[in-house]
């Protein structure tokens, strides 16, 4: 089973190859959600570097594009291809047919997440030519289960890190500030009546908002019993020092090296978390708010 | 080809007011696999009957099964999309590719189009969902008129956009801010509309509230009127209007000013006109949107400053011999001035020198929603006409 987790430093790649760590996931400044982080010339010695350590490298491609920026996006898909780079992770359509249509080599991971939902529609996008999927975050892990025994070895499973609520093309904290700048990092939102606070990330392109924090403490040993491609750490918003020891958290409590209880007192205090096995079904009506 | 106007439709009443009011076409949702939980939706009799309605008229009617199913919501669609296509409905919308390749093959003489919950915003994007046997994309409500000019370029799928109504804050179907906070899934149906609320902004851990509001993201509510001709002739094949839970006044006014936008030359006046019909049954301020690109601070609603108007006062019930028996609906009384709003033509003002109760006992004043009265009016009218308050009382 393969295990992704977000990387943007080379600095980091050791460390997290001695994780167990298999994929590393990166962003880019033009194309990916999240923070700013490696542009393409700093990229080159980044896929060299995992290769080396025998990581694969893939790269978040993960906004919605528009038809004038198409062609720069074919160009940086090729550029990736060139590079060796290993796959993306996509959310548009646009960047499979892209794909495609220039017969590159990159494996496609559609995480339009709040599609995959059920078992037809992942069985769907395979029938497509997609090459692996994420799961839903938003279903109960029973689903998840259901999903990846009816599609085998396909699905990867977000099993921790900030869960994306909201994406948007306005930009909301710009908007409200009256004061435009092409990037901002640090925001937070607290809606009036409730106790924590949601980071935000607005770039040119929008806003970003995260919600709650995902953990498998309790969960990753049932987890990786099951027929899912792989599991995914990924911490978007955190630094890199951060990022690896969430990470170390999973492979100790997985080595056995760590308990529950031990590994949950590690887990970053400031962020508001909720199991995995908590995630419940939604309701369609008005039940019971969190 | 000729551009279509498609309304929403809440109930039955509502369709058929949609379609007598200049809609070529109504979207409704069921009771299972739809959208908008909280809106009357149709039973599988409603539906049967919506459909011969519509047909009848020469008009379409189309069915929501727009929801993002979880595993056990199958149950019962394949079943569902063979009624449907046994009603002759002429199309479903939906936004999985899972549902749009079971329709395909179980009722193929549908057609189906792709929702803007799956936020469509280019040519490629809409070259997918073709390649996957969709008959029409709805896109985004993200794009600029200049975006769409090069999509519709690019495209020989038959492509539909908004035009009026309520907006979305974040791209449709990639918002969990409802299930985030509520648990209410808002890719089935539960949307609490969390993005209308007020938030606390930080920087690290300082307060940086404005002081004369606090932060939403909500959006000012979509009128593209002043786009129409251009839409028109870029030769889009659908336009929609939003608002499956707004009442038939309130489609009437809409399809009535859209309506003579698509039929017509557009000159100043005729904009005008239709704008002060818009702005009648308008509840939320509103803004162009993203026709005209990147949405600006005046698209934002802030104060959650919802206008509540209340000019609508009556649905005429039935007509005879210059008499109108009426269900009140809002407060008026007696020497107002009002006037019928009909789908025969302009509206017709007229006061209210004498209204009665069913017994026939003077009314003063009409303070009692739904009660029913009987008033004098100018010209004769139906089921399908309703009575307003003229502007300057408001």
């Amino acid at each position: 089973m393969e295990l992704m987790c977000n990387c943007n430093s080379i600095k980091s790649l050791e460390a997290l190859k001695k994780l167990n760590v298999t994929m590393v996931l990166v962003n880019n400044d033009t194309y990916s959600s999240g923070k700013v982080a490696l542009n393409e010339s700093e990229l080159v010695e980044f896929v060299k570097t995992a290769h080396r350590l025998t990581l694969k490298v893939f790269l978040r491609v993960d906004c919605l594009y528009y038809p004038q920026e198409l062609g720069a996006l074919e160009n940086y898909l090729k550029q990736l291809d060139v590079l060796g780079v290993d796959g993306v992770l996509f959310t548009d359509m646009a960047v499979k047919l892209l794909c495609d249509r220039n017969q590159l080599k990159l494996t496609t991971i559609y995480a339009a997440e709040t599609y995959l939902t059920n078992y037809y529609d992942v069985q769907a996008i395979k029938d497509n030519g997609i090459n692996n999927c994420v799961v839903s975050y938003d279903i109960p892990l029973s689903d998840s289960y259901t999903i990846c025994e009816k599609v085998k070895d396909y699905c990867y499973i977000r099993i921790a890190g900030e869960v994306l609520a909201s994406y948007s093309a306005r930009r909301f904290v710009s908007l409200y500030l009256d004061q435009k700048q092409a990037y901002l990092d640090g925001y937070y939102l607290k809606e009036e009546t409730r106790d924590f606070l949601m980071p935000v990330i607005e770039k040119n392109r929008g806003t970003w908002i995260y919600g709650y924090t995902l953990e498998s403490i309790k969960a990753i040993k049932e987890i990786i019993t099951h027929p899912f491609k792989g599991i995914i750490i990924d911490n978007v918003l955190a630094d890199e020092e951060t990022s690896i020891a969430q990470v170390k958290i999973y492979h100790d409590l997985l080595q056995g090296n760590i308990d529950e209880i031990e590994a949950r007192s590690q887990l970053d205090k400031q962020k508001k978390y909720i199991g995995i096995e908590n995630v419940r079904k939604t309701d369609l009506v008005k039940t019971n708010e969190n | 080809m000729r551009t279509e106007l498609l309304a929403p439709a809440g109930d039955l009443s509502r369709l058929k007011v949609a379609l007598i009011y200049g809609a070529d076409a109504v979207y409704f949702g069921g009771r299972q696999f739809s959208l908008r939980a909280r809106a009357s939706n149709f039973t599988l009799d409603d539906i049967k009957e919506a459909s011969e309605f519509a047909h009848k008229l020469g008009k379409k009617v189309y069915v929501t099964v727009n929801m993002i199913p979880h595993n056990e919501d199958f149950e019962g669609l394949k079943e569902y999309l063979q009624t449907l296509n046994s009603y002759h409905i002429d199309a479903i919308i939906c936004a999985s590719l899972a549902i749009l390749k079971l329709a395909k093959q179980v009722a193929p003489q549908m057609e189906v189009h792709i929702s803007t919950q799956q936020t469509t915003t280019n040519a490629l994007a809409v070259k997918y969902w073709q390649d996957n046997g969709a008959d029409r994309v709805v896109l985004a409500r993200e794009l600029s008129l200049e975006t769409l000019k090069l999509i519709k370029e690019q495209v020989s799928l038959p492509i539909e956009v908004f035009i009026h109504g309520g907006m979305c804050a974040n791209y449709s179907g990639r918002c969990t801010l409802s299930n985030v906070f509520t648990n209410r899934d808002a890719n089935r149906g539960g949307c609490a509309q969390s993005c209308r609320w007020s938030y606390h902004l930080y920087h690290h851990d300082k307060l940086i509230d404005r002081t004369d509001t606090l932060l939403s993201l909500g959006s000012k509510d979509l009128c593209a009127a002043d786009y129409i001709g251009e839409l028109k002739a870029m030769g889009v094949a659908s336009l929609k209007i939003e608002g499956r839970m707004k009442t038939s006044y309130y489609l009437a006014n809409v399809l009535k000013a859209y309506r003579s936008l698509l039929d017509n030359d557009i000159d100043e006046k005729l904009l005008v006109e239709a704008k002060t019909l818009l702005q009648r049954v308008s509840n939320r301020a509103t803004s162009m949107g993203f026709y005209q690109g990147e949405v600006l601070r005046m698209g934002q609603l802030y104060n959650l400053d919802n206008v509540v108007k209340q000019n609508y006062v009556c649905d005429v019930v039935s007509y005879q011999d210059g008499v109108a028996t009426v269900k009140d609906r809002n407060y008026f009384e007696k020497g107002a001035k009002l006037a019928v709003v009909s789908y025969k033509g302009q509206d017709q003002q007229f006061v209210a020198d004498e209204i009665f109760d069913e017994q026939g006992n003077e009314v003063l004043q009409a303070n009692k929603p739904m009660q029913i009265l009987k008033i004098k009016v100018p010209v004769e009218v139906d089921e399908y006409c309703f009575i307003r308050l003229v502007e300057e009382q408001i």
